[in-house]
């Protein structure tokens, strides 16, 4: 279960000329420069440090420290350690108990009863209490991002007995339970926020208060936020470690920099370069961990512009789908860390991937014939199309270079057009200035909660980021997405999300490319670090260090 | 008594100036930051993964970002007036106080570097000089022209590898080590010790500069009479190099530094960037990516007056280096 590296010390290796000029040409610079530079490796003790500290990389500086009106995944690793949600769930995707104790869900599936934890209290010292739920989840559903559609169907919340809230839904939500963990839906304290009033502007967002193992210190923009342990956490005896800090490093070289020098020892979504990544997996000093991420795996796909004139035409996307390859684009763009899907449901969605809709095997000669049916190519109008990417994620450039190439070979003629992640949205979204774009759509834990935006034909919003990017409208779809969203039967739901993907399959408004594998890179001396779906996102309470031999 | 006088017209002026050259600065990267596609809640939705068209106008409405163009600018304007610079949208923080927590780490690491360049640079230009045509003189001349044409930001990785991973000898990143609470001597020389490989990063570039400046002005002022004149009258060659050559030479060496102390800003951004150093700089580069332009135009702002000061006080110190010019 722990682990612990060997005592063995690795040679320090001796940087070579041919290494050096090598570093000296590579573009990733620190990559093959520190590969050289080993540190000996250290030896752990089985017995938790006294005063264990967890260092933690943040890629880039938090908006704020509340997730209660922001979904961004720089606060989601810090704010889950200071607030709590109702529930959490395990490894397996299992719900798991958090503020509330148990819950119950009724027959018809349209009333929740949760009983919360009795003797919780505020950093604040104050008492935790059913209003506490009742005003986080009225102001989630105002004011999150997403809880406008989550909680759509929530028609009140109300405090029921001593200590449980009674959730009464409209219309069946079978996802709900997974949209109340601390990543989505904080709990936060009544005597600090108000219901119906927009918490954007609560100083609170920037000095939380919680429920949680840890208490917020200090944030030093730029630099790193402190938080310490909560002596009167209610799981007594936890949190294991004294300190949590998060420290901000924006630049790829200088985190694999602070790994090595011990500045950082926990860094999740894939915080290094995808080479740099395969580097540190052959380091005994660290662990990287490729679980955690299940709650919202995120999906790749070359999105189809339909209201390009070539490309509303079937046989021209069919012919696209023959031509790439997503096997290459794993392999060489994501070095592996990617799982290939035909569906745009991630295959680590279990319950929900269907593998088995319609493929596209990589045949040039019938995606030329397809063209040419379609009155493309040689003889034909010569087809030149806009890829657009965000340079956000590395990857994407060179997927962008191998669908250039892979389609010139049918006589497509790609215009690459990559731009930082704000434009890259304008020009996809709301100017709608593509024929094709890469676009990565996050899952979430339910189809229902991060797929359906993508191809339900009312999301197609001019304007609002990763909503319909394709203009895809299929009454069919429609109807079975809508019918999902409130089905609360399992075996019905999996049928109609079945039929779903068998359509988009055989209908292309996107070809789906990859799952993107995340990883987070442990210090080999830091324990029990991924122990619930959240991963890195999680509040860290039973993560230990250990003391050093 | 006229000198005095002089120097207070010359801050007078400079000042006074300094207002129109920095409503220019305001307007004119007020529109050109406009032009530049997407705005903070765009980032914002697309760092949420997702948003609701209604949300996206919440939040326009929140940060002005609904209003037309000449309205949002009157209304900085307005602020600005009352030395108000607004709020962040992304932080929800007052823009002067993000700007007020990363200045004092900019102007450490500028002051630094640019001390650093200036010493090392007049010591390496006046070793070539005096040693001038030797061995010596051409290993410098090597050494300076390649520390004269690698980018600062190889250079900072490189002392990173080298130093912090390697020999494991100086910090990696940071202002200072977290959590130790030092305090008093401790704490300054463990700021220092931070300090040593961003300044020495940032400063590479400009010793090479300096140096060869020294080199070229040392060797004009070494064929000066009044040098020769000191050597005749037996003086110690120390004494010579130190009062009557580099006194004097050192006049362009102020002159450039002056003017790179701006130039310092665009470097640090990526030195600042590469070594976690929480500075200006980065802070213009993440405001940059958010699309926080509160917070841009009040960087743009402050820049724009320490550049302005910063030119004053290089006037102000030539003036008292050679007391021919006139301030």
């Amino acid at each position: 279960m722990t682990r612990i590296s060997s005592a063995t010390p690795s040679t320090v290796l001796r940087l070579s000329r041919r290494r050096l000029l090598q570093t000296a040409l590579g573009s990733t610079l620190l990559a093959t420069g520190a590969a050289t530079l080993l540190a000996p490796a250290r030896a752990w003790a089985a017995t938790p440090a006294p005063n264990g500290v967890l260092n933690q990389l943040l890629p880039w500086e938090p908006n704020s420290l509340s997730l209660l009106n922001a979904a961004d995944s720089a606060i989601a690793s810090v704010a889950p350690k200071i607030v709590e949600g109702l529930v959490d769930f395990d490894l397996d995707m299992n719900p798991i108990p958090a503020l509330a104790t148990e819950w119950s869900i009724s027959e018809d599936g349209l009333t929740y009863v949760f009983t919360l934890r009795q003797g919780v209290k505020w950093h604040d010292g104050q008492p935790f209490t059913a209003a506490d739920v009742v005003t986080s989840l009225q102001i989630l559903k105002e004011f999150h991002p997403r809880g406008r559609v989550t909680f759509a169907g929530l028609t009140a919340v109300e405090p029921s007995g001593e200590n449980s809230v009674t959730l009464t839904l409209a219309n069946p939500v079978p996802y709900l339970l997974l949209a109340l963990m601390a990543e989505q839906s904080p709990i936060v304290p009544a005597h600090l926020y108000q219901a119906g009033v927009n918490p954007a502007e609560n100083p609170a967002n920037n000095a939380p208060v919680g429920t949680g193992p840890f208490r917020f210190v200090e944030w030093q923009r730029g630099s790193h936020i402190r938080l310490e342990r909560n002596p009167d956490y209610w799981d007594s005896g936890k949190p294991l470690l004294a300190e949590a800090w998060h420290k901000v490093i924006p630049d790829l070289g200088a985190r694999s920099a602070a790994f090595e020098t011990g500045q950082v020892n926990l860094g999740g979504d894939s915080p290094l370069s995808l080479a740099e990544i395969k580097r540190f997996e052959g380091l005994e000093n660290f662990v990287v961990e490729r679980r955690g991420y299940s709650y919202s795996p995120s999906v790749i796909s070359l999105f189809f512009n339909l209201e390009t004139e070539a490309l509303k035409d079937l046989r021209v996307r069919q012919a696209i789908a023959h031509t790439v390859d997503p096997k290459i684009i794993v392999n060489l763009a994501w070095l592996g860390y990617g799982l290939e899907t035909p569906s745009p449901i991630s295959p680590e969605l279990a319950a929900w991937h269907k593998p088995d809709v319609t493929q596209y095997p990589v045949d040039p000669d019938k995606a030329k014939a397809l063209l040419a049916e379609a009155g493309y190519g040689p003889g034909g109008k010569a087809l030149v199309l806009k890829l657009v990417y965000s340079t956000a994620q590395t990857p994407d450039t060179a997927t962008g270079a191998y669908l250039k190439q892979a389609l010139a070979r049918v006589g497509i003629e790609l215009t690459l057009a990559s731009s930082d992640q704000p434009s890259f949205v304008k020009q996809v979204f709301a100017d709608r200035d593509f024929d094709m774009c890469l676009a990565g759509y996050n899952n979430g834990a339910d189809p229902t909660i991060g797929v359906q935006r993508a191809f339900w034909s009312k999301n197609f919003k001019a304007g609002v980021p990763y909503s319909n990017a394709s203009a895809y409208a299929n009454p069919r779809v429609d109807e079975l997405l809508e019918a999902a969203a409130i089905e609360p039967d399992h075996a019905k739901r999996k049928a109609m999300f079945d039929e779903f993907q068998q359509i988009i399959s055989d209908d292309l408004p996107c070809y789906p490319l990859l799952s993107k594998q995340s990883v987070t890179i442990i210090a080999a001396d830091v324990q029990d670090a991924t122990v619930t779906a959240a991963g890195p996102k999680a509040n860290f309470a039973t993560t230990w260090i250990a003391a050093q031999q | 008594m006229a000198r005095s006088n002089s120097r207070r017209r010359l801050i007078a002026r400079t000042l006074l100036q300094a207002i129109p050259t920095m409503f220019g600065v305001v307007v004119l990267n007020f529109f050109l930051l406009k032009l530049t596609p997407g705005d903070a809640a765009d980032m914002l939705a697309a760092q949420s993964g997702s948003a609701t068209a209604e949300t996206m106008a919440q939040w326009r409405e929140i940060y002005g970002l609904d209003q037309p163009l000449w309205l949002q600018l009157w209304n900085y304007l307005g602020n600005l007036a009352r030395f108000d610079l607004g709020l962040s949208p992304r932080y929800q923080v007052p823009v002067l106080d993000l700007i007020l927590a990363a200045l004092p780490n900019t102007l450490v690491l500028m002051g630094v570097a640019i001390a650093m360049a200036v010493v090392a640079g007049a010591v390496i230009g006046t070793v070539m000089a005096l040693t001038a045509g030797s061995l010596i003189d051409r290993l410098l001349s090597v050494l300076v022209l390649v520390i004269y044409s690698v980018p600062g930001f190889w250079i900072g990785l490189m002392l990173i590898v080298f130093f912090s991973i390697h020999l494991g000898w100086l910090p990696a990143g940071g202002t200072g080590r977290t959590g130790a609470g030092l305090t008093g001597f401790a704490f300054l020389l463990d700021r220092l010790w931070h300090l040593v490989l961003p300044a020495g990063a940032l400063a590479l570039f400009y010793v090479a500069i300096y140096a060869r400046l020294t080199r070229a002005s040392v060797l004009e002022v070494r064929s000066q009479d009044y040098v020769r004149t000191a050597e005749a009258k037996g003086l110690a060659p120390v004494v010579v190099a130190g009062r009557h050559i580099l006194r004097n030479a050192l006049l362009p060496l102020t002159t450039m530094a002056g003017v790179h102390f701006s130039a310092l800003f665009g470097g640090g951004v990526v030195i600042e960037t590469v070594f976690s150093w929480p500075g200006l700089g980065r802070l213009a580069y993440d405001s940059v990516m958010g699309r926080d332009f509160n917070v841009l135009l009040g960087v743009f702002l402050f820049s724009s007056l320490l550049v302005i000061v910063i030119n004053l006080a290089v006037d102000l110190l030539q003036s008292w280096l050679d007391p021919r010019i006139e301030a």
